[in-house]
């Protein structure tokens, strides 16, 4: 009888045994490592969309999006991380509110589906409480008229010398109607106790408002936004002694020179910067014409000629004896203000400064909560 | 066949066959280490991402409080995008886990003023022209108490706590404590709060292996909370 052939049978049974034990495992094992693999794709996802999300804050267009109308959208950039990517956008929900959402995305292995994952923030901007805030041509916690001083009220939607209705959008009265159910402003908001003497020509809804809250010593704040922190967003930090004006390079305005608040001529290279200047001590403005938002922590001076366009706030003692003013100051301390020259109310120099400030248009945390869940 | 050649065959059978079942054997401890460790491992996985997503855009201060082997929360469940607004009433795209529902949520109104607590009182699905069509997205409209001026988004939420025992469980409100993972945690497991973070351990009941790796190690994750003091 011929029984070699059951060696050869007991060998491919013990192999099939084998190779059944060996497939077995490496299914497990497969099976794992794909599963820990997607988990990892989904946590890179997560992260480049939270990325998306910071790196649009961070290079957040201020004149853009304050722009877009409620309920638009725009895109706020896209870029790459190793093994990942990811786009955010900017949408408007409300006039001072945005939520900036970003997708992140891991491309899968060859044959799988991406990881995609998304995440969003929610941000203000300060616009409507700098309206409220400057409500009025002047608001002083004390007045001294040392030649005379004109305030207007009264013609808050008038064009600025040299600015043509394209320049003045419906927008800027449209802001100050919401905020103050009015085109007409008052002229001058006054400490109850403060005279404002024979020298002051105003007009105004009414010319002269005596406010009980004035003068106030606290921290003004900008837009509730307290004075020490504008160090931190503003455009321009600087103190001491400056002539401002424009400045170009070739025929393009710049942007990074300290003098260079702009200028209030809209057909200019430097007529879309309007930036917000934030000095912490003494500033003293010694001549030159410039535009955009400007709070001084200390003392302003500003000698006879200067030319502003947009929002003074001033924490301590402001002394112009001769100014020309577009748009609003406000200087709430006790000390007896000097001022002299002219002060218009005026809704479109306000406008642009708001809109256009690259540093007003900062989106912040509008409350506690900053991070929203997002799909 | 002589009979030492049948002793050798026999002798070579046996030692064949103890050889199988040596290896049978070992193979089915090594399945089940195999089946215990990918279950402990998908407990951990699946606790820690169930957890992270929980948790990662939560606010420590008002929606986390953990103690050592709980975690309650408001459990973020959907946002609404306001598509129009009346008093107390909100025509909302609705994106979440799942439909918003008045006998569990709440809503957290935001505006650029901050954010206002609300109760959902009612739920209806909104007019066929209230809100435009969004891929993803549901059209509701809620009734809630007033809403502040403003109001542009509205985040649903419910009550609900995470327990770590032998298994993680979820409980919503005051339902029973639903399981997530498989009975696989020791005692040793649980939360610990930190200001910026809450530190989750699991530690699954090992299987063990002779000369091999437990088949699961314990397992610390920190899940960092994106809110932070700091203001932008």
């Amino acid at each position: 009888v011929n029984r070699r052939g059951h060696a050869l049978l007991i060998a491919l049974l013990g192999l099939l045994l084998l190779e059944v034990v060996v497939a077995g495992t490496m299914a497990i094992g497969t099976s794992e490592r794909l599963l820990s693999a997607a988990r990892v794709r989904q946590l890179r996802a997560r992260l480049a969309a939270e990325s998306g999300v910071r790196a649009a804050l961070a290079s957040w267009d201020a004149v853009h999006y304050g722009a877009l109308p409620v309920g638009g959208s725009a895109s706020a950039g896209s870029g790459a991380l190793p093994g990942a990517t990811f786009d955010a956008t900017v949408v408007r929900r409300a006039a001072d509110f945005f939520e900036v959402r970003a997708n992140g995305t891991v491309p899968g292995p060859s044959g799988a589906s991406a990881s995609a994952r998304a995440a969003a923030i929610v941000a203000g901007i300060p616009r409507p409480a700098l309206w409220t805030q400057f409500a009025a041509a002047a608001a002083l916690g004390g007045l001294a008229i040392p030649d005379s001083l004109v305030v207007d009220g009264l013609q808050a939607g008038a064009l600025p010398p040299g600015f043509s209705a394209a320049d003045c959008p419906p927008d800027a009265l449209t802001e100050l109607a919401a905020s103050n159910a009015s085109l007409a402003v008052p002229g001058v908001v006054l400490a109850p106790a403060a005279s404002p003497g024979s020298r002051l020509q105003v007009s105004g809804a009414p010319p002269i408002l005596p406010d009980p809250a004035l003068p106030d010593s606290a921290d003004p704040g900008l837009a509730g936004i307290a004075l020490g922190e504008l160090r931190l967003i503003a455009d321009r930090v600087m103190a001491g002694a400056v002539s401002i004006g424009p400045a170009n390079t070739a025929a393009a305005c710049d942007t990074m020179a300290a003098s260079n608040w702009g200028v209030p001529d809209p057909a200019a290279a430097c007529g879309g910067w309007l930036p917000l200047v934030y000095a912490p001590s003494h500033l003293h403005i010694t001549g030159g014409r410039g535009q955009g938002v400007l709070v001084v922590d200390g003392d302003l001076t500003m000698d006879p000629g200067v030319e502003f366009h947009g929002a003074i706030l001033v924490a301590g003692t402001v002394r112009a004896p001769d100014l020309r003013l577009f748009g609003a100051i406000r200087a709430p301390s006790a000390a007896p203000h000097e001022l002299g020259g002219v002060i218009h109310f005026n809704a479109c120099s306000l406008w642009r400064a708001f809109a256009l400030s690259p540093g007003v248009g900062r989106p912040f945390r509008v409350g506690p909560r900053w991070w929203i869940p997002s799909f | 066949m002589t009979l030492v050649e049948a002793l050798l065959a026999m002798g070579g059978t046996v030692f064949l066959a103890a050889c199988m079942v040596a290896m049978l054997g070992t193979h089915a401890r090594l399945a089940r280490y195999a089946a215990e460790r990918a279950e402990a491992l998908d407990a951990v996985h699946t606790s820690v991402l169930l957890l992270a997503s929980e948790l990662r855009a939560a606010r420590p201060d008002t929606d986390v409080a953990v103690s050592t082997d709980s975690l309650a929360l408001r459990a973020f469940r959907g946002i609404a995008r306001v598509c129009a607004l009346s008093a107390n009433v909100a025509d909302v795209l609705w994106s979440g886990l799942r439909d918003p529902d008045p006998a569990k949520d709440s809503l957290l109104a935001l505006s650029a003023a901050g954010e206002h607590a609300l109760p959902l009182i009612g739920l209806v699905t909104a007019a066929a022209n209230a809100c435009p069509s969004v891929t993803g997205a549901k059209a509701f409209r809620l009734t809630t108490d007033t809403l502040p001026p403003g109001t542009s988004m509205l985040l649903g939420f419910e009550r609900g706590s995470y327990h770590l025992g032998t298994a993680l469980r979820y409980r919503a409100g005051r339902a029973g404590r639903q399981p997530l993972t498989a009975d696989i945690f020791t005692a040793k497991s649980g939360f610990t709060a930190e200001s910026t973070a809450v530190l989750v351990d699991l530690v699954p009941a090992s299987v063990p292996w002779k000369g091999g790796p437990p088949s699961a190690a314990p397992v610390r994750r920190r899940i960092t909370f994106l809110h932070r003091r700091s203001r932008q």
